[in-house]
């Protein structure tokens, strides 16, 4: 059961097609994305502890643009915010903001877990 | 003759008239000439005439006397009586009695005719006159007479003769008297008289008064002398017409006659009678006609030449009036008057010259007018320097008296001077040493004076310094210093020295030194500077020292939790993370304070994109705004420039202090932050900021206070909102740093609006994100429905969306929208606020869905962040928002869904190109992929795979430069984001270290969109771009622009 809110089909079936439609490869995608991601996050959270604008701007970014392909619009925009906010230097309620990132995060794992073919 | 030569006309008449004149009078001569001749002529006939009558008439005369001598001498009685008288003797009777008959008869026949003067009888033998009508003459013999001796024998004219008796002209017939036998009885003879031939030829001689004829006899002498006087003529008249008649000439002629008068005359030789006819007559009268004529003709030909020479003069006064009028106004002209113009007066050769005559002298009157223009300014010009100089000569009156007076006053201020005043001269030695001077280094006047100063004041170490600054001193240079010298008691002395070379009349003879004993200040400085670099680095190490351990603290309490809590745990990790970032954000302001208050704030001087300040600065409060449900938004005037020079941090804090405050403070409503410009010209502008909330407000009379540092409202509020007080001011300090200022209005209860400007150039050149400006072709056209209760954020969307080309609508109510979806009206997306009064808009999507589908009208869910919004799960939303709205935001979102939608209706997925799996075959290129991403690099590599491509990998721009070395590489797709080098940097060394034939054709992986972005690749030298996330038709088309290179021996 998908949530399809949490992530735009349009976007996956458009990556399902670029990749030549095939579920075995979108599936170790996912699982690339998944890997990733967690690390990601971790290291956005050193960052912002660090107050290293360019780690956690890069961490962002990446997450941002990952969590875009797969149609998870809502992390990819929150992820967005934080990266913004690093370019900037800005580190005032980025915790804050990381935490709405991770949520978002959350969601988006389940649900495209629940794409990925029983293991 | 000068007059003559000056007038035209004049000349022109009397060159006319002279010629008439001439012309007449030659015309009168020739006809005088000519009629003379004609009259003479005529008169020469005419006389002729009368002469030939005359001749006749006279011969006439004769020829009947003859025959009446003739018939007397034949009367019978005649002869009786003569016979008688010849037969018988004297004293008879007989003879006496035939005496006395033959005497009465012929006195009476002397009476009937007047012309026989005497008639007498001569006898035979001797001629003795027996019988005369004159008495007196009988008895006288006149034998030798002619007419007697010829008479006897026959009748006999004796033509006129002078008498020898009385000598008078006589003229006598005779003729024989003869008895019955034919005897010789005697003669009779008769004196006719000549004044009878005289008067026959003045008879008739035809009309004339001057007319006369008379005769001449051939010694010259007239034949009636009384009429003309014998006494004139003693030798007899001579006159040409006399003398060639007496000669026996006929003829005529012009000639003088006997009274000197010129006459015509008409002479004849008459042979019968031996006499000279002349009929003459005056050449005056004769001529007269001809004298009438010459003189008709010079009198109408005058006349005529006279009207003529009217004519000609008015005529000529005609032409030379204009010519006049135009040497007048010539004349005017050139007595100074360059206005007059000639008047044409004719369309003649005279009316052209007058036109071209006034074409030249309005030539003249305006080269004349600019030149007086040109001379009146100069007058002018040299006026004023005539009263310039006046003033000048003046001032240096004034001046000399003022410099005398300065003199004095000088002299008296360096002898008076607190300050050390010392002259040298060229060569270094002391000139004068003021009182001053000599407390100052202790060397009395008369001890300094004429020794040379750096000798007396400074040290062997010094020395040089001074040296230096006394030779440039000397050369012009002053010099303002601060040294040490010595007194003479050999203490040291800080001084501020000032040198300067006196300069008279262009030459330098010296210098003046000025010291000012400095010790105590240089000590008071040298305490203030430590004081100063105690108080940076106390600012500076705080600042560091402070802000280290609250970072840590809040970093810390961050990875906490992170990390599995307890909920009491959590909570007081919680309060320790926030009253950390409180803790820091109060260190941060009173540090930027005390910066502030120290002048040590610097403000940066860098390139700053104004719509990223603002809207960052806007993310910062975005949550918090969200929990209270208050709407952010921000709007940013046309006129602002893109990208100004200014401390992009500052500013930020300025706009997020005031967001934070705004947001503090507001309860319900929305925040909105506008900027808007004033040009200040030469590219510097003045950015107007203001943040309006509909807040709790302001009560007016803590209005001033609130900048004040330290002030709260009131104790309630600090209380209540917290915070430290120093913001604002802060704030305004900042403001006022970066050259402008700040003002806040505010309505209890209604809300405020703090208001501030910064002065900043714009920076020019840069743009770091497209403008949008204009319409966007994807977008042109398409509808737009806009759902949301806040106005501003509606106006926002509504203003972009229009001038991106599309056709928006919007509504604050769900209802109002509801109604237009059931009406059928046409929507090609949707965007809709998730929270409103009526219907939320999760309810609204799903009222929608029941009327549109996802493909027929997409919607865009627009939400505060950090909220998770609930009943999600049915809805599909094809994009998402947040507030506040940034429109870089509402353009990815419209063309993501409406640009990859190409037309309603229609199936949004476009047909894709056909994975060419021989494309490597064909366009066999070497690829290297640089990516750091794991899941991209899968992506991509996935991609190449399928069109037959087996591409390397390098994780960074390290290695991609790495890998470009070691091999050669026809393509290098490029991503723009990663970590070492990053893709723009990496791309700028390849192209520097490797030209263009050997380089790889780079290709950047970008996510941005933006033409900017674009931009910036091409310029670091990338040669073609795609986009993130990888299309398949773009990498086809991007790989089959790339040429194949093949190997390159490097």
């Amino acid at each position: 059961m998908t949530e399809p809110n949490v992530i735009d089909k349009g976007a996956l079936d458009e990556l399902q097609e670029t990749t030549g439609g095939d579920p075995e490869f979108l599936a170790e995608l996912i699982e690339t994305y998944l890997d990733d991601a967690p690390g990601l996050l971790a290291t956005m959270r050193w960052a912002i502890g660090a107050a290293n604008a360019e780690e956690l701007r890069r961490a962002a970014h990446s997450l941002k643009s990952n969590s875009a392909s797969f149609g998870a619009r809502i992390l990819a925009t929150r992820c967005q915010e934080l990266e913004q906010q690093a370019k900037n230097g800005i580190f005032d309620g980025a915790s804050e903001r990381l935490v709405h990132v991770e949520t978002a995060y959350a969601d988006a794992e389940r649900a495209l877990r629940a794409l990925l073919p029983p293991a | 003759m000068k007059f003559w030569t000056r007038s035209l006309m004049i000349r022109l008449v009397s060159y006319f008239l002279l010629l008439s004149v001439v012309t007449v009078i030659l015309v009168g001569y020739v006809a005088y000439t000519q009629a003379t001749e004609a009259l003479k002529l005529a008169v020469f006939d005419r006389l002729s005439a009368v002469a030939d009558v005359k001749q006749g008439e006279l011969n006439r005369w004769v020829d009947d006397e003859v025959r009446n001598v003739v018939l007397i001498a034949e009367l019978p009685e005649v002869r009786a009586q003569v016979r008688t008288m010849a037969a018988e003797p004297v004293d008879s009777l007989g003879y006496q009695t035939a005496h006395g008959v033959l005497a009465s008869y012929l006195s009476a026949l002397a009476h009937s005719q007047a012309d026989l003067q005497e008639v007498f009888i001569l006898s035979n033998v001797g001629g003795k006159i027996l019988v005369s009508t004159d008495p007196a003459h009988e008895g006288q013999y006149r034998v030798t007479d002619r007419y007697f001796t010829e008479g006897r024998s026959g009748t006999f004219v004796q033509n006129v003769y002078p008498s020898p008796i009385t000598l008078a002209p006589t003229m006598t017939v005779a003729t024989p008297l003869l008895g019955d036998g034919g005897q010789r009885l005697g003669v009779l003879a008769v004196d006719l008289s000549l004044k009878r031939m005289d008067q026959i030829i003045q008879e008739r001689v035809g009309a004339g008064a001057s007319n006369e004829a008379y005769l001449v006899d051939r010694l010259n002498v007239f034949v009636s002398g009384e009429r003309f006087g014998r006494q004139e003529f003693p030798r007899g008249v001579h006159t040409q017409g006399i003398d060639a008649a007496v000669q026996g000439n006929d003829g005529a002629g012009l000639y003088t006659n006997y009274a000197g008068v010129p006459v015509l005359g008409v002479y004849r030789w008459l042979p019968d009678r031996e006499l000279a006819l002349l009929i003459e007559i005056h050449q005056d009268e004769a001529f007269a006609p001809a004298s009438r004529l010459a003189l008709t003709i010079l009198l109408v030909g005058l006349a005529s030449a006279g009207l003529l020479a009217i004519g000609v003069f008015l005529l000529a006064r005609q032409i030379a009036r204009p010519i006049l009028a135009i040497t007048r106004t010539a004349t005017q002209v050139a007595s100074g008057d360059l206005t007059k113009r000639a008047p044409v007066l004719t369309h003649d050769e005279v009316g052209v010259l007058a036109r071209a005559f006034n074409t030249m002298t309005e030539q003249l009157r305006s080269l004349y007018e600019g030149l007086e223009a040109k001379v009146s300014e100069l007058k002018q010009t040299e006026e004023e320097l005539v009263t310039y100089k006046n003033s000048l000569e003046d001032q240096v009156v004034e001046r000399t008296t003022e410099l005398q007076k300065a003199k004095e006053y000088f002299e008296s201020l360096v002898q008076n001077s607190p300050v050390a005043i010392v002259t040298r001269g060229l060569d270094g030695t002391v000139v004068s040493w003021n009182p001053a001077a000599e407390k100052l280094f202790g060397y009395a006047a008369a001890e300094a004076v004429g020794h040379d100063l750096d000798r007396l004041v400074t040290t062997d170490d010094l020395n040089a310094e001074a040296m230096r600054y006394s030779e440039e001193t000397l050369r012009g240079d002053r010099i303002h210093a601060i040294a040490r010298r010595f007194r003479k008691d050999g203490s040291a002395v800080d001084v501020e020295l000032l040198s300067v070379p006196v300069v008279v009349a262009g030459q330098p003879v010296g210098t003046i030194v000025v010291y000012h004993d400095i010790t105590e200040l240089q000590r008071a400085r040298e305490e203030a500077e430590s004081a100063n670099q105690a108080k940076s680095i106390f600012l500076a190490t705080m600042s560091h020292e402070i802000r280290t351990p609250m970072n840590a603290v809040i970093g810390m309490s961050g990875l906490l939790l992170g990390t599995d809590l307890s909920p009491d745990q959590r909570e007081y990790a919680e309060i320790v993370r926030s009253s950390g970032e409180s803790l820091l954000a109060i260190i941060n302001d009173v540090l930027d304070f005390s910066k502030i208050e120290a002048g040590k704030m610097d403000l940066e001087q860098a390139v700053l994109d104004v719509r990223e300040c603002v809207e960052g600065s806007l993310d910062l409060v975005a949550i918090k705004a969200a929990e209270k449900n208050l709407d952010l938004a921000c709007t940013i005037d046309d006129g602002v420039p893109t990208a100004i020079i200014g401390d992009a941090t500052r500013l930020r804090q300025v706009i997020v202090n005031l967001l934070n405050n705004a947001v503090k403070f507001t309860e319900q409503g929305e925040v909105v932050v506008s900027v808007g410009s004033q040009p200040l010209g030469d590219q510097r502008h003045e950015l107007q900021f203001a943040v309006r909330d509909t807040g709790i407000g302001v009560p007016p009379d803590r209005l001033d206070r609130l900048f004040q540092a330290f002030s709260q409202v009131d104790l309630s509020t600090s209380r209540k909102y917290g915070g430290t007080g120093l913001g604002l001011a802060i704030s305004r300090r900042l403001c006022e740093l970066m050259g402008g200022r700040m003002s806040v209005e505010s309505t209890p209860n209604q809300g405020s609006t703090f208001a501030f400007s910064i002065v900043a150039e714009a920076a020019t050149g840069v743009t770091t994100h497209v403008e949008f400006s204009g319409e966007q072709p994807q977008l042109i056209g398409k509808r737009l429905l806009v759902v949301d209760d806040n106005a501003t954020n509606r106006r926002i969307v509504v203003q972009h969306a229009h001038a991106w080309g599309m056709l928006p609508r919007d509504t604050a109510s769900s209802t109002e929208a509801l109604g237009w979806i059931q009406r059928g009206d046409p929507f090609d997306i949707a965007i809709v606020d998730v929270v409103m009064p009526e219907m939320d808009g999760v309810a609204l999507a799903a009222e929608i869905r029941k009327h549109r589908s996802a493909r027929e009208l997409p919607l865009v869910m627009f939400s505060s962040l950090g909220r998770r919004e609930t009943g999600l799960d049915r809805i599909e939303f094809a994009g998402y928002l947040s507030k506040p709205l940034k429109p870089s935001n509402l353009y990815d979102v419209l063309m993501n869904i409406l640009a990859a939608r190409p037309a309603r209706g229609r199936m949004p997925v476009a047909a894709r190109p056909a994975l060419d799996g021989k494309m490597a075959k064909r366009l066999p290129l070497r690829i290297l992929l640089a990516e750091d991403n794991a899941v991209n690099q899968k992506l991509a590599l996935r991609l190449l795979g399928q069109l037959g491509y087996q591409a390397d990998v390098a994780a960074n721009g390290l290695e991609a430069i790495g890998a470009l070395e070691r091999q050669h590489y026809d393509v290098v797709l490029m991503d723009m984001q990663m970590p070492e080098l990053d893709g723009l940097d990496a791309t700028r060394q390849i192209c520097q270290r490797w030209p263009p034939p050997e380089r790889p054709r780079i290709i950047a992986m970008t996510a941005n969109a933006m033409q900017a972005d674009r931009e910036l690749c091409l310029a670091a030298g990338m040669d073609d771009y795609i986009s993130k996330p990888i299309r398949t038709d773009e990498l086809i088309a991007a790989l089959g622009r790339s040429p194949v290179l093949g190997e390159v021996i490097t």
